[in-house]
């Protein structure tokens, strides 16, 4: 009953909008707040003044060298910050286990009492209980569940090599520069010893309805499984309905379908019937999804150090649910992109190319039109278009307003999957077509051009960019990685596009003092973490040689933040809130790990954010005064929580600005330009 | 298919002449038995440019085509099927090196030929004939990353 929901889902809100009034407005970060108060008064809780008439306006030319350089004026003592960004990973699925600092607390599967330390399950692990549905027609958000699985499909080997990838640690060092030189044997180990696309027999066969201990059965050097990953089976592995919701889950995902969904139509069809005798196995993932490391165990030791010496966020998403493309769109742009024509203005892609998330007559959620080769296009705005009423109807369902009631344009297919940018490295237009799998050029504003208007210096550094040839590490390199491969501003500008660069231009810009105020850095597809095409210990050593580097150049250490994050969960399960902003997501959590100076002490900070809240913190940080645009996602406010309940904003939609993974109080001076001075 | 060679198949996304030197090596050491597979093509994943020179019936054109070479794919697809002169052509006899495709081609009433080989993980040349003349002459140049299903 439309009523009784409503009064069911606002609760939550309205009590929490009351105490809040009674309260104060209190704040959910963790930070020592008298610490702090005097920097948080002089930081804008968001840049204000967005672009007018973008996106799709009239492309402008940029001069970055035009003007002074504005990049050593700060709000802060931090002048530098690099931004590594591994692959597919959520928190539960790293931290779950993690046991925090005395003083500090964190929600993760130990916290929550899903599993125990040693990985089994723990008292409560029916929070984490995964269920079987029914999708016949139409897409549905939340599907009819069925029954709970008693038994969880067995885990699929999938496309996990059988052998490591190189022969030894000479021949890794030989292709690769990424790793501390004790860490390249890795390359040279872990393969499964199994075909692809089988039972994965080095898991038990029969699993407990529960999250998987992945330590409890191979090393955390081996090679793995990869769950899908996509747009709209993460909205339906989500399983999202206002009428569960609660005080601590106000959205109401369950998050109780990713075996269903991996198992019923995985990473998509592009358009083909569903296989003859097509049973649990038939999609080569089973329950990958469930998998976890154990760091309790020795799992990721590394990050677990950063975490317990400087500041983790166990509240930090992916910004757009599913996969690799569209998440490093919406931190380049604070928004998605979508299929345009020559003059930026909205246009309708090839037929092919378009999701159809309903089900093919005869099956249970296998879909008529999904998958790399097939559907990533969606025009949100139409709630006639295949899957889109579901997501609108939610949204609107949510005791608040969506973020620009969805934020989608008129008309515009807006790219939710992974597909090419539009264009390639040399700055050429990429060829199109319904084979291409390819977006036009974009000329949406992004953060590149705002950094550019405000003459504060970046670089995009993808490893095996190789001067634009894209073919470095053995054509390794992640074209839909960089944002700014798909912006007509930056690739058709020399000055611009140059300031895409390769791991090696990183590591001597760290070495000679040249970094720029403003750093992304990617690994390529061996070291990103990965799974099934890398390993998380590869990334970890990867953040680590880079890491230490920094620490080497004292100068460089004494005002740079290295912020440690994944581009999205990669399908892992994962038990935290989800705050739903627009129609992109946000999705599940993913892991932030923040190391500077002004970040020790192993706070674990309970903010709500996504990867916009990056580009916040550096709009922030060097004061610019301006969102990417009227629609991007900068334009959010920080979040108000209340103490007992920090993980949930009250003012929603709500994205922090990261500042509150920073103590500056020893070091924050009042005026920016003492601070600037500082250097 | 032996151990290594299913291995082999997916050392090939990173099949730059290191890499390849890499996996010809180890072929010799572990299995002498491992045959190629058809991932152990030495071509770069990646944006592939295939430029397509017609010879037949005295027209001299040129058609372009661009072609994903990803994590996973058969060369076979990627590659030979783009060099069909007519879309009735069938293929067969098909014969393959670690840098080669070689094949047969019936079209019809009409027989032929083709084979395209590597000179580097990044550019390959090739040519088809028909009914003992030449159809095609065949060249491909990678250009740049592409994505792939398994991204």
């Amino acid at each position: 009953m439309p009523s009784q929901f409503g009064r069911t889902r606002l609760k939550p809100f309205v009590l929490g909008v009351l105490v809040t009034s009674l309260v104060g407005l209190a704040n959910a970060q963790t930070t020592n707040a008298p610490n702090d108060a005097q920097f948080r008064k002089n930081v804008p809780a968001t840049a204000a003044k967005p672009v007018r008439g973008e996106p799709g306006g009239a492309v402008t030319l940029y001069n970055p060298n035009a003007g002074e350089d504005a990049s050593n004026r700060t709000r802060t003592p931090i002048k530098h910050v690099i931004l590594l960004i591994g692959e597919n990973r959520t928190f539960d699925h790293v931290f779950a286990t993690y046991t925090p600092p005395h003083g500090q607390t964190v929600e993760n599967l130990l916290s929550e009492g899903i599993v125990n330390a040693d990985g089994t399950p723990g008292p409560k692990v029916a929070k984490a209980q995964q269920w079987q549905a029914s999708q016949t027609g139409d897409f549905q958000l939340a599907p009819p569940r069925t029954s709970p699985y008693s038994n969880l499909p067995s885990i699929n080997t999938g496309g996990a090599p059988t052998q490591p990838y190189l022969a030894s640690a000479a021949q890794a060092a030989a292709i690769e520069p990424g790793l501390p030189s004790s860490a390249y044997v890795e390359l040279a180990e872990g393969g499964t010893g199994l075909p692809n696309d089988v039972v994965d027999t080095r898991f038990p066969t029969t699993l407990p309805n529960a999250p998987v201990d992945m330590h409890a059965s191979i090393s955390y050097n081996d090679y793995a499984n990869s769950p899908v990953h996509r747009f709209f089976q993460m909205w339906q592995q989500l399983d999202c309905d206002v009428s569960h919701a609660t005080w601590k889950n106000p959205s109401g995902c369950r998050a109780d379908l990713f075996p269903w969904v991996e198992v019923t139509l995985g990473a998509g069809n592009n358009g083909k019937p569903q296989p003859a005798n097509f049973n649990d196995q038939s999609t080569h993932e089973g329950s990958t999804a469930m998998t976890f490391l154990n760091m309790a165990k020795g799992d990721a030791s590394y990050f677990k150090e950063l975490a317990e010496k400087y500041a983790l966020s166990d509240n930090f998403h992916q910004s757009v649910m599913g996969g690799t493309g569209a998440n490093h769109i919406m931190l380049g742009f604070g928004d998605l992109v979508y299929y345009a024509d020559a003059n930026g203005e909205p246009a309708t892609p090839p037929s092919n190319q378009i999701e159809n998330p309903n089900s093919q007559p005869g099956t249970n959620n296998w879909w008529v039109q999904d998958g790399y080769g097939g559907g990533s296009y969606v025009n949100c705005a139409d709630e006639g278009q295949p899957g889109v009423a579901a997501v609108r109807k939610y949204l609107k369902s949510l005791p608040y307003h969506a973020f620009k009631h969805g934020d989608c344009k008129k008309g515009a297919y807006y790219l939710v999957n992974n597909y090419n940018p539009g264009y390639l490295g040399d700055g050429t237009p990429a060829p199109l077509g319904a084979d291409q799998f390819t977006i036009p050029p974009t000329n949406q504003q992004n953060l590149a051009l705002l950094l550019a208007r405000h003459h504060v210096s970046w670089k995009y550094y993808g490893e095996g960019w190789d001067g634009g040839k894209e073919d470095g590490e053995a054509g390794t390199f992640c074209n839909i990685c960089d944002p700014f491969l798909y912006s007509t501003q930056v690739m058709t500008n020399p000055a611009l596009r140059a300031r895409n660069q390769d791991l090696n231009n990183l590591y001597s810009d760290i070495q000679n003092g040249t970094l720029p105020a403003v750093s992304i850095a990617k690994p390529d597809a061996l070291l990103d973490g990965h799974p099934a095409s890398s390993k998380l210990q590869l990334f970890e050593g990867y953040a680590q040689k880079i890491v230490e580097m920094v620490k080497a150049n004292p100068k460089l250490w004494d005002n740079t933040a290295i912020m440690i994050t994944f581009d999205e969960g990669g399908g892992y399960y994962d038990s935290g809130y989800v705050q739903p902003i627009d129609f992109f997501g946000d999705g599940t959590r993913i892991p932030l790990i923040v190391v500077s100076k002004y970040s020790t002490g192993g706070r674990v900070v309970h903010t709500y954010g996504d990867h916009v809240s990056f580009d916040k913190f550096v709009e922030a940080n060097w004061d610019l005064d301006e969102t990417i645009s009227h629609r991007s996602r900068d334009n959010l406010p920080n979040p108000i929580a209340l103490p007992n309940n920090p993980y949930v904003p009250v003012n929603p939609p709500a994205i922090g600005d990261l500042m509150d993974m920073f103590d500056f109080h020893r070091h924050w001076d009042d005026d920016a330009n003492v601070a600037s001075a500082k250097n | 298919m032996t151990l290594f060679a299913r291995s082999a198949s997916h050392l090939h996304r990173w099949s730059n002449p290191i890499a390849a030197l890499m996996l010809i090596g180890a072929s010799g050491a572990i299995s002498t038995g491992a045959h190629a597979d058809p991932a152990d093509f030495q071509a770069m994943p990646g944006l592939w440019k295939i430029t397509l020179h017609t010879l037949k019936d005295g027209h001299a054109q040129d058609q372009v085509k661009w072609k994903c070479f990803y994590d996973g794919a058969d060369p076979w697809t990627t590659f030979a099927d783009t060099m069909q002169p007519e879309t009735a052509c069938q293929r067969g006899g098909e014969h393959r090196t670690s840098t080669a495709l070689a094949w047969q081609l019936s079209c019809g009433p009409h027989k032929g030929t083709a084979r395209i080989e590597l000179d580097s993980a990044q550019h390959f040349a090739g040519k088809v004939m028909q009914d003992g003349e030449p159809a095609l002459d065949i060249d491909g140049k990678r250009y740049a990353a592409c994505t792939g299903p398994a991204d």
